[in-house]
């Protein structure tokens, strides 16, 4: 290298800097004065059901759809229903869309005091089969396809394995567990009682959202250290941005847990280990994984450190009904819905599956 | 069972077309060094409160923190109540307490929502039974409809005989009547 090579490449660096330090000020402004680079569910969509604090979202498109049945996509009731349209070239219902398909959202809500008494019967007998019938009515189909995410695939199983007659063509499960002893030590001392269920209920009766999101953050006690450090290293940057404060907003926002079902989610899935020793429960009666006999997909993250493989991948084994389907990718928990490899290598996967086991519209 | 994966195998050497290519830019030195000093902070932190022994600890901590809260609100709560209560007014527990009772009353209306919803799910079945029952009917109804004319001419016979003998009766009814005006009239 010669000497005015190194000066060359020494300028040009200083310049850079310089130049990310300028846009680093004003984007330091903007962020400090609640300036948006993602503003809150950028897919236009409209709201066609709603049951109290329940409803489903059905997202506009320009052409009609060309594969069919819809796509109903939900949470479990732990984070918001907008991980599925987080910013703008990073929306799942937008890259449902544009693979052909009617992309629908069903949120639960933000539960509170009255909700304190919801069980897993109201969500998964009540409100699941009316807000997949006000998608039929919507659609004109006769059936769905459901992409369910983390506990979301959980409430599925749940439900279908309660109610095998309800019109689903096609699961798709993200990240679900299945096998609870895998979860770490907090999940552990659920299960064994350590942690009394009554004690982590606030006055309303529900587990507070702040309550859930201090123990996803209590596993990384550097976590909100690092992403300020990640934080001033791009913020010159507009595209992460973006991403940053989708992704961190999303993280940031949970909701309460209804007591009634928090008691029964840690007796039944928990202690009873009930998704693998067929000792879960609806209204009273014991059901069995055995009894779904539709087509389902599993992803497993390799990365995920929240829901590891081992609590997951017992889901192809347990489902004896149907020929389930195993999708290993390269990702976490969160980088699952968000990211440039969710983008391009993740979701066309699973949406290649669904296609395969969907029909064209003519 | 079908297992994919789109990962790459963790010890495959990349091509050699791909070692041509220039290295992309590390982080810069300063990020590498607070990534040094980050785990070696970090990694022992979460170890430890991802042990069962800092869960148990934290519980421990709740439940005190818990009791300690409980106990100070029960005095508050009784203190205030006393005062509240005097001047008719609801305390929190005792809006607490209603606000539960009403939800246990949507629950219990979200419970009767849920079993009209499977009642009408079940009732198509018991529709098409009905129809069923509709349509032999029917049938039954089409059969008696043919074999209504001479039944309804026999019936039409008897209704006119009937009728003749109302119309006799009629007439001896008002004879011996007439008669009996005629005898019992005052001469004029």
């Amino acid at each position: 290298v010669t000497p005015e090579l190194a000066i060359g490449s020494m300028l040009d660096g200083v310049r850079r800097e310089i130049e990310r330090t300028a846009l680093r000020t004003r984007n330091g402004i903007k962020y400090l004065t609640g300036g948006e680079w993602a503003p809150l569910g950028p897919t236009p969509s409209d709201t066609i059901w709603e049951e109290g604090k329940v409803h489903v979202r059905h997202y506009r498109r320009e052409t009609p759809p060309a594969i069919a049945p819809p796509v109903l996509c939900f949470l479990g009731l732990v984070g918001r229903s907008y991980v599925f349209d987080l910013w703008k070239g990073n929306s799942i219902v937008q890259m449902l869309m544009d693979a052909g398909f009617d992309a629908y959202v069903l949120d639960w809500g933000e539960p509170d005091e009255h909700d304190s008494m919801n069980t897993l019967e109201t969500y998964l007998g009540g409100y699941l089969r009316r807000g997949i019938d006000a998608v039929l009515a919507e659609s004109g189909a006769e059936q769905v396809s459901v992409i369910g995410y983390c506990m979301g695939g959980d409430f599925a199983l749940h439900a279908l394995a309660a109610q095998p007659d309800l019109p689903v063509r096609n699961l798709v499960t993200m990240c679900s567990p299945i096998d609870f002893r895998h979860l770490g030590p907090l999940i552990d001392a659920l299960r064994d009682g350590s942690i009394d269920t009554e004690s982590m209920l606030d006055e309303t009766g529900n587990v507070p959202g702040p309550l859930v999101r201090q123990s996803f953050k209590a596993r990384k006690p550097t976590g909100d250290l690092v992403q300020y450090v990640n934080l001033w290293e791009h913020l010159w940057n507009d595209e992460y941005m973006e991403g940053y404060q989708a992704i961190g907003r999303w993280l940031e926002d949970h909701i309460p847990v209804p007591g009634a079902l928090f008691q029964q989610v840690v007796q039944q899935w928990l202690r009873d280990n009930g998704f693998l020793t067929d000792r879960l429960r609806f209204r009273g009666r014991r059901i069995s994984l055995s009894a779904i006999e539709i087509p389902t997909l599993a992803v497993i993250a390799e990365r995920d450190d929240i829901v590891v493989e081992a609590a997951t991948a017992p889901v192809v084994d347990i489902l004896t009904g149907t020929q389930a389907e195993l999708l290993r990718v390269d990702a976490g928990h969160a980088s699952l819905t968000s990211g440039r490899k969710a983008v391009k290598v993740v979701w066309p996967r699973i949406f290649e599956w669904l296609t395969a086991h969907s029909k064209e519209v003519a | 069972v079908a297992v994919s994966s789109t990962s790459r195998p963790g010890n495959q050497r990349a091509p050699s077309a791909a070692k041509a290519k220039p290295k992309p830019a590390g982080p810069p030195a300063w990020r590498r060094v607070f990534n040094r000093a980050e785990r070696a902070v970090g990694a022992p932190l979460e170890d430890f409160v991802g042990s069962r022994r800092a869960i148990d600890g934290a519980v421990s901590v709740m439940k005190v923190q818990r009791a300690m809260a409980g106990a100070l609100r029960g005095v508050v709560d009784r203190e205030l109540a006393g005062l509240l209560h005097f001047v008719n007014m609801p305390t929190r527990t005792d809006v607490r307490r209603l606000s539960r009772q009403l939800t246990a009353l949507t629950g219990e209306v979200r419970m009767l929502a849920d079993h009209i919803d499977e009642l009408q799910r079940t009732l198509p079945p018991a529709r098409e039974s009905l129809l069923a029952e509709v349509r032999v009917l029917a049938v039954r109804l089409d059969e008696l409809q043919r074999s209504l004319p001479p039944a309804r001419e026999e019936l039409t016979g008897e209704v006119r005989a009937l009728a003749g003998r109302v119309d006799e009766l009629q007439r001896s009814l008002s004879e011996p009547r007439a008669a009996e005006l005629g005898a019992g009239s005052p001469e004029p």
